[in-house]
């Protein structure tokens, strides 16, 4: 396992406020990493930073081990990206956007634009105007244009927004089989939280532009907590397998109703609130 | 870096701008080109028409009204003179003869309606009419160029008596001598007196050439108010039209005539060239920072210079495109109202640098004039690119640089009319480089080519850098 994407205590400043403040992470090939956090934590600047879309006011950036400010046209050689939207070339059709990024890069034939394209699932709407397609379709172009150029690190803002299941379960197996296969570190920033914990295997939260937890995708839903409904009541405990028959006897002696026990199935989102304190903007 | 190029203009020709600016060009086209066509060409025969207003107006008048004699004589006069011309055929030389000022029988027939109703002198009116008769009879036996050398030798003589006297000013001695040059063109040249329309070309070119030559005696040997920078390119332009008048003389190619000759030669379609390429210079930069298609751009492995350079060159090209698309339909529709056939016809100028007469075909001519107004097309490219980069905002950036190139006289103008010499140094007075073409000079006094040259380098420069820097160091905004 190699190190694809290395930050090195980010900080960027707008102004006078500082919206990162020393931002340290990495993505190791194969690594599908969730970037998560409420709205203005940061996720979008430190993406532009690693990007060189934004400039950097301290800290590094290694991609494949090259320093992005130094070396950025080599760095970002291998990079594929969707920072925010799908952003494309509204007036002209699907295939002449790939095209046109397809002639930005050496060594990119028509050949891989159809293989991306079928990769996809594009299809043969891939000839329409891109101002025809839906936020969905368009999520997929986007995607296409990220995996142009065969990059081994993938950035995604957001990538599922405006896919249906269906295309969610796609993305997922495409993204899984990228990381898996072909050794891809793919660093995902999305809202929709539920759908990452499926498919990630690490996790990075950020809050007010500090990271304030990173740590495998199993580590962060430990903790899961037994749910005892009580009727009027539901009570919450950290306890083990092993450790559940005892409390059933304690509350039952203690003259509890007791109408069932079940495991908390805690998601993703549930630790990521915990962790955050819900979504407050500083 | 030509890959880069070559997207920046795949975007341009995607866009529908280009395809609204097309039919934009060819609606003026049509439009330009018909109302060239039928607003010229119609001659109606204007002796029948005042005859016939005199006419009306006589019933009118009564000559025994002493207050109103005055109108009464003027208008018999006129009739009578009408009356008179309307005998000769019309479009012959002699109806047009005796119609002009030259053969002088408008003179007589007032002499004649004097003595009659003012003086009431009827042996002087017996005496004009028998002149009358006398010089009626003479243009109606004699042909036409011995009516026009007895006219030179008139004229030969009075400026013989001109030279005699220490009296005569330059300037008349100038200006009959020119007289009697466009005498001995007609004569050598086999052009009689016509009416004077545009109709008879070589004759208007003659009566072009007597006017322009004058002009420039008015110039070389008259007092006039302008200074001598002024008075220089006044004489230039009397005399590089008075060579085309000659050249239409000699010749017999109708220069004046509107074809699409002139069309491609005279027309000045400058504004529509710009128009287009401001629209596309103007935005090519910002467009993809407000659709947030600049993200799809800046993480591929090419610098931003490059990016941002790759897009200059292809506003660039734009010009040729634009100056290519406006001059293609003017041609085409110019072509089948008028046919082809005018483009054999050629452009002549005088040329001061060797002060020979440069007789070149239409389209290369074209060309040079293109040339010439390259540098303001690239300058004007340049503002709409430079702004565009720094503001983010098309609609400033296309605006502010389609008025640098309208406000171009106005800024030149303003510098004459309030002594602004540091004006001379603004980049609208020194991109035009037409003004040298043929050997000519600055309008503005002491200005040459190559400190204007430096002058737009230097403007280039400046704003390119500083459009890179600004491109260089821009965050890209959340969109």
């Amino acid at each position: 396992m190699s190190t694809i994407l290395k930050c090195e205590k980010l900080v960027k400043d707008f102004g006078r406020k500082r919206v990162l403040k020393g931002v340290s992470f990495s993505v190791e090939s194969g690594d599908i990493l969730a970037f998560i956090g409420p709205n203005g934590a940061g996720k979008t600047t430190t993406i532009k930073l690693i990007l060189g879309l934004q400039s950097i006011t301290e800290g590094k950036v290694f991609i494949n081990g090259i320093n992005a400010k130094e070396r950025f046209t080599k760095a970002i050689a291998r990079v594929g990206a969707i920072v925010e939207n799908p952003d494309l070339y509204m007036y002209t059709s699907g295939y002449d956007n790939l095209k046109m990024i397809a002639r930005m890069y050496k060594n990119v034939g028509i050949n891989r634009i159809d293989e991306v394209v079928k990769l996809v699932g594009l299809g043969k709407r891939i000839h329409d105007k891109v101002s025809k397609y839906s936020l969905g379709m368009r999520q997929r172009l986007g995607i296409a244009q990220a995996l142009l150029h065969s990059p081994n690190l993938l950035i995604l803002d957001e990538p599922t927004n405006g896919l249906d299941p269906e295309g969610i379960k796609e993305m997922r197996e495409l993204l899984v089989n990228l990381a898996q296969n072909e050794g891809m570190a793919i660093l995902i920033s999305s809202h929709n939280l539920s759908e990452l914990e499926n498919f990630c295997n690490k996790v990075c939260i950020i809050k007010n532009g500090e990271i304030i937890e990173m740590s495998d995708i199993n580590e962060v839903k430990q903790g899961a907590k037994i749910v005892f409904d009580l009727g009027h009541t539901l009570q919450k405990f950290a306890l083990t397998r092993e450790e559940i028959p005892y409390k059933v006897r304690e509350l039952v002696a203690q003259g509890d109703d007791l109408y069932g026990v079940y495991e908390d199935a805690i998601t993703l989102e549930n630790a990521f609130f915990e962790k955050t304190g819900g979504n407050i903007i500083d | 870096m030509i890959n880069l190029i070559k997207n920046e203009l795949n975007k341009v020709f995607k866009k529908k701008t280009i395809y609204i600016m097309l039919v934009i060009f060819i609606v003026f086209a049509l439009f330009n080109v018909i109302v060239q066509k039928y607003s010229a060409g119609r001659y109606g025969d204007y002796v029948t028409e005042e005859y016939e207003v005199y006419k009306a107006q006589i019933e009118r008048l009564d000559p025994n009204n002493a207050e109103r004699l005055d109108t009464y004589i003027d208008v018999k006069a006129s009739m009578d003179f009408y009356e008179i011309v309307l005998q000769y055929e019309a479009g012959t030389w002699r109806r047009a003869y005796v119609a002009s000022e030259k053969s002088g029988v408008r003179q007589i027939v007032m002499d004649m309606t004097r003595a009659r109703y003012l003086s009431r002198d009827e042996e002087k009116y017996d005496e004009s009419k028998s002149r009358l008769d006398k010089l009626l009879a003479d243009i109606n036996v004699r042909d036409w160029d011995y009516i026009m050398r007895a006219d030179l030798e008139q004229k030969k003589e009075s400026l013989a008596g001109l030279q005699a006297s220490s009296a005569s000013a330059k300037l008349e001695i100038a200006n009959a001598q020119v007289e009697i040059d466009a005498l001995e063109m007609r004569l050598k040249y086999n052009i009689p007196y016509g009416d004077d329309s545009k109709k008879d070309y070589r004759a208007f070119a003659i009566n072009d050439y007597i006017s322009y030559e004058q002009a420039l005696n008015f110039y070389t040997y008259g007092e006039s108010g302008e200074n001598a920078n002024e008075r220089e390119l006044a004489k230039r332009t009397f005399v590089n039209q008075s060579a085309k008048a000659r050249y239409i003389v000699e010749t017999g190619d109708n220069l004046n005539e509107q074809s699409l000759r002139t069309i491609v030669a005279d027309g000045d379609f400058m504004l529509l060239i710009i128009l287009l390429i401001v629209m596309v210079a103007g935005v090519i930069v910002c467009d993809e920072f407000n659709k947030g298609t600049i993200k799809l751009l800046l993480i591929r492995p090419h610098s931003r210079a490059k990016i941002l350079l790759s897009k200059y060159v292809a506003s660039l090209i734009m010009i040729v495109v634009s100056a290519a698309m406006v001059y293609a339909i003017h041609i085409i529709i110019g072509g089948i109202f008028y046919g082809f056939g005018s483009l054999n016809m050629p452009v002549v100028n005088w040329n001061f640098a060797d002060n020979s007469l440069s007789v070149m075909h239409p389209i290369a001519y074209l060309l040079l004039k293109l040339w010439v107004v390259l540098p303001k097309l690239i300058l004007v490219t340049t503002i709409a690119f430079t702004l565009s980069a720094l503001f983010n905002n098309g609609t400033v950036a296309t605006l502010l640089a389609l008025l640098a190139s309208i406000g171009e006289p106005i800024v030149e103008l303003v510098m004459n009319r309030y002594d602004l010499d540091f004006m001379r140094y603004f980049i609208t007075t020194n991109w035009d480089f037409s003004s040298y073409l043929f050997g000519g000079q600055s309008s503005i006094e002491g200005m040459t080519m190559g400190v204007s040259l430096a002058i737009c380098a230097a403007y280039l420069l400046v704003m390119m850098i500083v459009a890179l820097w600004r491109f260089q160091c821009e965050d890209i905004k959340n969109i």
